[in-house]
């Protein structure tokens, strides 16, 4: 099942990258790179170093990938969701896919306004003695302040485009994006402090544990009144090594919480579907 | 809701700039894809593994990943791994590291290994865990986050001033029984650096004191056992108390993971180990007993060289012999003996051992791995082994790395043999092949713990065969048969003999059979010693066995 899901974005990944699919069957894929994607996942710096230098043409590879499990020992790489050349592809999403400017396709022939609407998804870690990640995808309406989550699922089912249509044409926002963003930071801390957050306080616990269990250990150490030279380095010695000792116990377990911006992006969306959109939120 | 919560929504007001410029902006397709693909990367949980399902063509065994779990979650990684040797320690963290990786939690990572380990440990990383590692040489390589070093490397400038000043978020230290005194400037080394998580890797925590098991806790996490003083006053330097005291073990348990063999719950193929006794021909007869007869009494240390030599290939002390010649200070009477020698060496067939190395596998198709002690034998048996339709390959310490994978391949798919010298023994997995000739034998048995290493392992699907020839009435015989059997040394699974022999302060054990035979005055008397040497080692082993069992504090499991 992976596996196959893996094919499926391979398949995405060199579509909206311009890459040419050669071949693709029963799991097996060659594709002809581009420049730009023989630079990003062939590991090749010093060929396309040398080709720029001489102002030359470079020839991208063209690579088979395998997805396949039972056709692994076949020419060709084989690729899971662990391959250091599929993580290479999802870091070359993430830089490429940092920002992006849509309007909805409208069939009309009559002057159409489309409403701006903010969307930013984000990662919000909490980190204690653990890490974990939650994913949020909000929206925010720039008329009226409306706030839907899950807006990526949302927009899923709109037809969308870089090019606006004939005929349309966009409402200047009243909300302005400093302060949009002001917004969604308070709509996500609102949210991060309704949950539960025992998490922090037993991390908060084990902090303070270790704190008392490190002192008790250098007590004698850092205590001593003793004047002489060596037992005076002594002491300046453990208390160096305490202070370092503290503050990796606090990189350790101190509780925090942070906020990762993912991507974001502006959608101007005609007014029957913004209003559909907050309808269908409202309802669920 | 707890005010001590760090909590930082703020997002960088860059963004909304980004938003207002005219781009450039990605395609809809691309966006939705930078955006799914951090959710599948993303951990949605604070517990359980995520590691393994990044790695999905390493087979990791149920004690690996209980034990990185653990460590993750019960002792927020900072631990001491003390399995038993052979049940993948290094696995355990490798798993624990990819975990911190995927996790974000960790980037800055060094590991400090014996430097005969180094190269493995860059090996693993990169190829099991897809960790890209480098190893330290001689210059400095600051541009990688995972670094691996010998601790004699890091230590040195002008590393150690970059070591020291740079913050860890992890930091694994292999054999790291080796830093149970305190007094050390390893120790005080390690100490010193700055470290967020720490994995010690050692299988016999407690070596020979109960405080080497407060000096490695105190790496880890000082005061868990109370201050030095505190623990002295408890427990002076005593080894026994370690299973009385209850509340000790269970504090110990809270850092450290062990896995026995036996609870694993892994089969373990058989190893059937047999002895092949070969007669020499009448010509070696006679070159061996004027060999032996130059001197009287004890023998000196050039002849036991070239005895064993003999025992192995004529090439090989022909070779010796030569080098020997060459040196200008040698005694006239002494080269005129090395000269009759070479005489007794010409006239000698081919090897007896050789022979008796075709014999054994021209019966099979199985592929074989021979090692010998000396290059001269290593080539010799090439050509031999060709002369009789049998390819083989050789393989040797010194080769690079690339040279190594090649042989490695070579042998795998095409040759039926692979020749190795001593020095080829370590760093290199065959698991695809169980059969094993030790052609001539080492005299340090560590060596020969490390050779059977290489087949007799994780992976290893067959029962391992390993046959010992050794010539009879020889210097090779009496090792074999007063010492490397009379301690089992084959039968062995678990190998911590190198902790055993450095209790007995026994850490050269080549010395000491060569001292047997250098100063013994009649064959009586070495037998004698040999023996001697054989019962120490015997009932320091069974000593050990049975601490393990009784001993409950090593056993955290």
């Amino acid at each position: 099942m992976e596996q196959q899901a893996l094919h499926s974005f391979l398949h995405r990944y060199f579509t909206a990258n311009e890459c040419s699919i050669l071949e693709d069957r029963d799991g097996v894929m060659k594709v002809q790179l581009t420049e730009e994607q023989d630079e990003v996942l062939m590991n090749r710096p010093f060929y396309w170093n040398y080709v720029k230098r001489v102002n030359g043409r470079g020839i991208p590879m063209q690579v088979t990938f395998i997805t396949n499990p039972n056709r692994r020992e076949e020419k060709g790489e084989w690729l899971h969701f662990g391959s250091p050349r599929v993580h290479q592809m999802f870091q070359m999403l993430r830089k490429k896919g940092q920002l992006t400017r849509q309007y909805e396709q409208v069939e009309t022939n009559q002057q159409t306004s489309l409403t701006p609407w903010l969307i930013l998804n984000a990662s919000i870690n909490y980190k204690g003695t653990q890490k974990r990640q939650e994913i949020v995808s909000l929206g925010l309406q720039l008329i009226n302040g409306s706030i839907i989550p899950h807006f990526m699922d949302r927009l899923g089912s709109i037809s969308l485009s870089p090019k606006i249509t004939d005929y349309c044409f966009t409402l200047t926002p009243i909300i302005k994006l400093p302060s949009a963003l002001k917004r969604i930071e308070a709509y996500i801390h609102g949210n991060v402090t309704k949950q539960d957050l025992s998490w922090g306080e037993d991390a908060l616990r084990l902090l303070e544990e270790e704190k008392q269990l490190l002192e008790h250990f250098y007590k004698n150490d850092v205590q001593s009144e003793d004047d002489e030279e060596e037992a005076f380095e002594h002491k300046a010695e453990a208390l160096e090594r305490l202070e370092r000792e503290q503050s990796a116990l606090q990189k350790r377990y101190e509780p925090k919480i942070e906020l990762d911006v993912i991507n974001a992006g502006m959608i101007y969306i005609s007014q029957s579907t913004s209003s559909k959109l907050i309808t269908d939120h409202l309802n669920n | 809701m707890n005010p001590s919560i760090q909590i930082n929504t703020s997002i960088d007001p860059i963004v909304a700039t980004n938003l207002q410029s005219e781009g450039p902006f990605a395609s809809w397709e691309l966006f939705q894809m930078a955006y799914e693909t951090s959710k599948h990367v993303a951990t949605p949980e604070f517990k359980g593994l995520q590691s393994p399902k990044y790695l999905p063509h390493v087979d990791f065994l149920p004690h690996q990943l209980n034990c990185a779990e653990q460590v993750v979650e019960e002792m927020s990684g900072r631990a001491i791994l003390a399995d038993e040797v052979g049940l993948g320690k290094t696995i355990e963290a490798g798993l624990i590291l990819k975990e911190y990786m995927i996790r974000g939690l960790v980037k800055k990572v060094l590991i400090l290994a014996p430097a005969s380990l180094v190269n493995q440990w860059v090996q693993e990383m990169n190829q099991k865990f897809y960790i890209p590692a480098a190893a330290q040489r001689k210059s400095a390589i600051w541009d990688y986050d995972v670094v691996v070093s010998s601790i004699d490397t890091a230590k040195r400038p002008p590393h150690r001033e970059k070591i020291l000043e740079t913050e860890y978020d992890l930091i694994i230290i292999d054999e790291a029984h080796k830093l149970k005194n305190h007094k050390t400037k390893n120790y005080a080394f390690v100490r010193s650096l700055k470290k967020k998580y720490c994995l010690l890797l050692t299988a016999t925590p407690v070596q020979n004191h109960l405080v080497d098991i407060f000096n490695l806790v105190s790496i880890l996490k000082p005061g868990h056992l109370g201050n030095y003083e505190d623990f002295t006053k408890r427990f002076g330097r005593n080894r026994n108390q370690l299973s009385n005291d209850e509340h000790l073990k269970e504090l110990v348990k809270k850092v450290m993971v062990r896995n026995r063999r036996d609870e694993t719950g892994v089969d373990w193929t058989k190893r059937n180990v047999e002895t092949v006794y070969i007669d020499f021909t009448e010509e070696e007869k006679n070159a061996y007993k004027k060999l032996s007869e130059v001197t009287s009494g004890g023998m000196a240390f050039s002849n036991i060289v070239l005895l064993r030599e003999l025992c192995s290939s004529r090439e090989a002390c022909f070779l010796s012999i030569q080098s020997m010649l060459k040196n200008e200070e040698i005694h006239p009477s002494r080269a005129e003996q090395l000269q009759e020698m070479i005489g007794y060496i010409e006239k000698m067939p081919h090897h007896a051992k050789a022979q008796k190395v075709v014999d054994l596998i021209s019966k099979t198709d199985q592929k074989f791995i021979i090692f010998t002690e000396y290059r001269a034998s290593q080539y010799y048996l090439q050509w031999y082994l060709q002369q009789h339709g049998i390819t083989s390959v050789p393989f040797r310490g010194g080769f690079k790395r690339s040279k190594k994978d090649w042989m490695k391949h070579l042998f795998q798919n095409h040759a039926q043999v692979l020749i190795a010298t001593e020095a080829g023994g370590e760093g290199i997995n065959l698991q695809f092949c169980n059969n094993m000739i030790n052609y001539d034998l080492p005299w340090n048995p560590m060596r020969l713990e490390q050779r059977i290493g290489r087949i007799h392992r994780f992976g290893q699907k067959e029962d391992v065969n390993i046959y010992n020839f050794a010539i009879r009435d020889t210097i090779e015989e009496h090792v074999l048969s007063l010492l490397y059997e009379k301690i089992h040394l084959f039968q062995r699974v678990v190998g911590n003999l190198d902790a055993i022999l450095q209790k007995l302060e026994l850490d050269n054990l080549e010395d000491e059979i060569q001292s047997i035979f250098t100063e013994s005055a009649s064959d009586g008397e070495m037998k004698v010693k040999l023996n001697n040497l054989s019962s120490v080692i015997a009932y320091a082993m069974e000593e050990e066995d049975q601490e393990v069992e009784m001993d409950g504090t090593t056993g955290a499991s």
